[in-house]
């Protein structure tokens, strides 16, 4: 290694991003999500109809602005203090023994190597959902996120299984796709802050090609739709090629992701109308609002959603955001994006914020104060009983809507 | 209590091909940086900027697409609330400049009639990828009557008098034109206008 290698390396952080993403694009919208008002859980009514207003959060008052339009604190630095860094550490290394006895090795390949994992059947195995939601330490993740999908898909009827779909990326990889110049196009500005997909035609980049091109190829209505790589790449983080586009097929069949890429985004606006229901029944104001400035949810919803947060926060907190996704589905990513409106209630409910201000502040890059309350809220919100009940009514709901073609207008 | 910093409120859209360099033009206009490492833009996006023209202020309301064709469905309902529209394509990319038709017909079935427009050859510091002329850019924008300028967002080249063109162009269509009362239009000042279009109250005209 030469010293030009050394000094690079020494300059990533643990998952290998040359600059830490909060000195990205979004720069100038930069917002912390406080964590006061994330311990106060809205209940969701499970009858429908009438939306009963919950109490505001209290309202921060040092929150930032010039105190004519509200505006969110900006965080004090790109990321944890080094004394938070090293608690952190030492709640991981607890962590990483609690799940090396939560999860049992269910494969080896002819070398030796694990494969397959599972929940161990000792009692510890049944704790994972807990486990998931106080954060996958990150040298269990690879195992944990797989472990997720494929026990899905093992639920699930007429899945390809991995080996099926291991045969299909290499078979398409050499097949032509039209999507191809899209591709290429996108793939050298997907997460280029990190260094393995920092060179190009680096071998990230080639990874990162070789997936999306095969992938456009495994559905028919969906192809390519951007917002795929940064998925993928995410992935690539984690896993060899092979099993990035099984992870991605998974995602596709059984995390609701067919109607997010597919064209006319169907799953998409299925989901801004579950969103715009949820804020209206847990923060009318915040809704009233919204009607009020005419803040479309395709706006600043789109990026969120299809991409499953990446550049929207941090990378660790993207993660686990993903640990959640892969244990409770799409439905995650949904609240979410709730948990942060509900921790910003007070600056988009009030009577001082404007288009503008709204706005920018849903187009933000969140730095959350503290990811536990995040991620704390939004098991909270989607376990309490009821959530998920809803949730479903409403998509039912739309669904009708779309099949009467009555959908129209029905969103902000 | 403080009111509005600026006087009138324009609202612009830029357009064009996928990475012809659309959120580059607007991100070396509004925050004067360039960066190679660019991200794709997913959906839509928006930025701001306060110029100053003939001593009025003028609040930009720039809004950022994602050019792959599948985004059309959620970004041509921006294009009713603007008043400018810049097409973008990309002087090293043949394909990119042939699709400006493909873009002049979307804004000519989903913008307000009159929107001011202008066509932008960006990436004009390549000189030795160059793939499309000055004189061919210039003849396109003859034929569609638009107007027209080569940029460079990497070099800082012609993207100030891209924007500032055509602000002045919609400050003369829409503001101008009126009567001059008092006190200042406040054209759409601070009231939110969402730009989609369900809601068509900005003054570009409607059809």
């Amino acid at each position: 290694m030469g010293d030009k290698e050394r000094t690079f390396l020494s300059k990533l952080d643990r998952f290998g991003f040359v600059n830490t993403s909060t000195q990205d694009r979004n720069e100038d919208r930069l917002a912390l999500v406080p964590a006061a008002p994330l311990k106060k859980v809205p209940k969701l009514r499970v009858r429908p109809s009438v939306p009963q207003p919950s109490a505001p959060p209290p309202i921060d008052p040092t929150a930032g602005g010039d105190g004519n339009t509200p505006s969110p604190k900006l965080p004090q630095s790109a990321g944890p203090s080094e004394a938070e860094q090293s608690k952190h550490r030492a709640k991981e290394r607890e962590r990483v023994e609690k799940w090396m006895k939560m999860m049992s090795i269910k494969e080896r390949d002819s070398g030796g190597n694990i494969t397959g994992w599972g929940w161990s059947a000792r009692g510890d195995g049944a704790k994972h959902p807990t486990r998931v939601y106080k954060g996958i330490p990150d040298r269990w993740r690879m195992a944990a996120w797989w472990t997720l999908a494929e026990g899905r898909a093992s639920k699930a009827s007429r899945m390809r299984s991995h080996s099926d779909l291991q045969a299909d990326y290499i078979a398409r990889r050499e097949l032509p796709s039209t999507f191809d110049v899209q591709i290429d196009l996108d793939v050298p500005r997907t997460i280029s802050g990190h260094a393995l997909f920092k060179t190009r035609f680096g071998r990230g980049q080639r990874s990162l090609f070789h997936v999306l091109h095969a992938f456009s190829q495994s559905c028919g209505t969906c192809g390519y739709c951007q917002g795929m790589g940064s998925i993928a790449a995410t992935l690539l983080c984690y896993y060899e090629p092979e099993r990035t586009y099984t992870l991605l097929v998974r995602l596709h069949d059984l995390y609701d992701m067919h109607g997010i890429f597919a064209p006319g985004f169907p799953g998409l606006l299925e989901t801004f109308y579950v969103q715009e229901r949820l804020i209206e029944a847990t923060m009318p104001d915040v809704y009233a609002n919204f009607q009020k400035h005419m803040i479309s949810s395709t706006a600043w919803g789109p990026k969120i959603y299809i991409t499953l947060f990446v550049n929207t926060v941090p990378f660790n907190t993207q993660l686990r955001i993903w640990d959640a996704l892969f244990l409770d589905g799409y439905d995650v990513m949904v609240c979410a994006v709730l948990a942060i409106l509900w921790a910003y209630r007070d600056l988009l409910a009030s009577p001082k914020a404007t288009f503008e201000s709204i706005l920018s502040l849903l187009s933000s890059f969140y730095v959350p104060e503290d990811e536990d309350a995040l991620l704390n809220w939004i098991r909270r919100f989607l376990w309490a009983p009821g959530t998920r009940d809803r949730i479903q009514f409403w998509r039912r709901e739309w669904r009708g809507l779309v099949a009467q073609d009555q959908h129209h207008d029905r969103l902000l | 209590m403080a009111g509005p910093h600026y006087d009138f409120l324009i609202k612009l859209l830029l357009i064009g091909d996928s990475g012809v360099g659309k959120s580059c033009l607007l991100l070396r206009f509004c925050d004067d940086s360039w960066t190679p490492s660019f991200i794709t833009t997913i959906g839509i996006d928006f930025k701001i900027r306060t110029i100053e023209l003939d001593g009025k202020r003028i609040k930009l309301q720039i809004w950022d697409t994602a050019g792959q064709e599948r985004f059309r469905t959620i970004t041509t309902a921006y294009y009713r609330g603007a008043m400018g529209i810049l097409i973008v394509y990309d002087v090293t990319d043949e394909k990119s400049f042939n699709n400006v038709r493909t873009w002049h017909a979307q804004i000519e079935q989903h913008a307000s009639a009159g929107v001011n427009k202008i066509l932008i050859g960006n990436k004009c510091d390549w000189d030795e990828k160059r793939a499309v002329t000055l004189e061919q850019g210039r003849a396109l924008a003859d034929e569609f009557g638009l107007r027209f300028l080569e940029t460079s967002a990497k070099a800082n080249e012609g993207v100030e008098e891209a924007f500032f063109t055509l602000a002045r162009d919609i400050k003369t269509r829409l503001i101008d034109s009126q009567p001059q009362p008092e006190a200042p239009v406040q054209l759409n000042a601070d009231r939110g206008v969402n730009v989609s279009a369900k809601q068509n109250t900005s003054s570009g005209g409607c059809c």
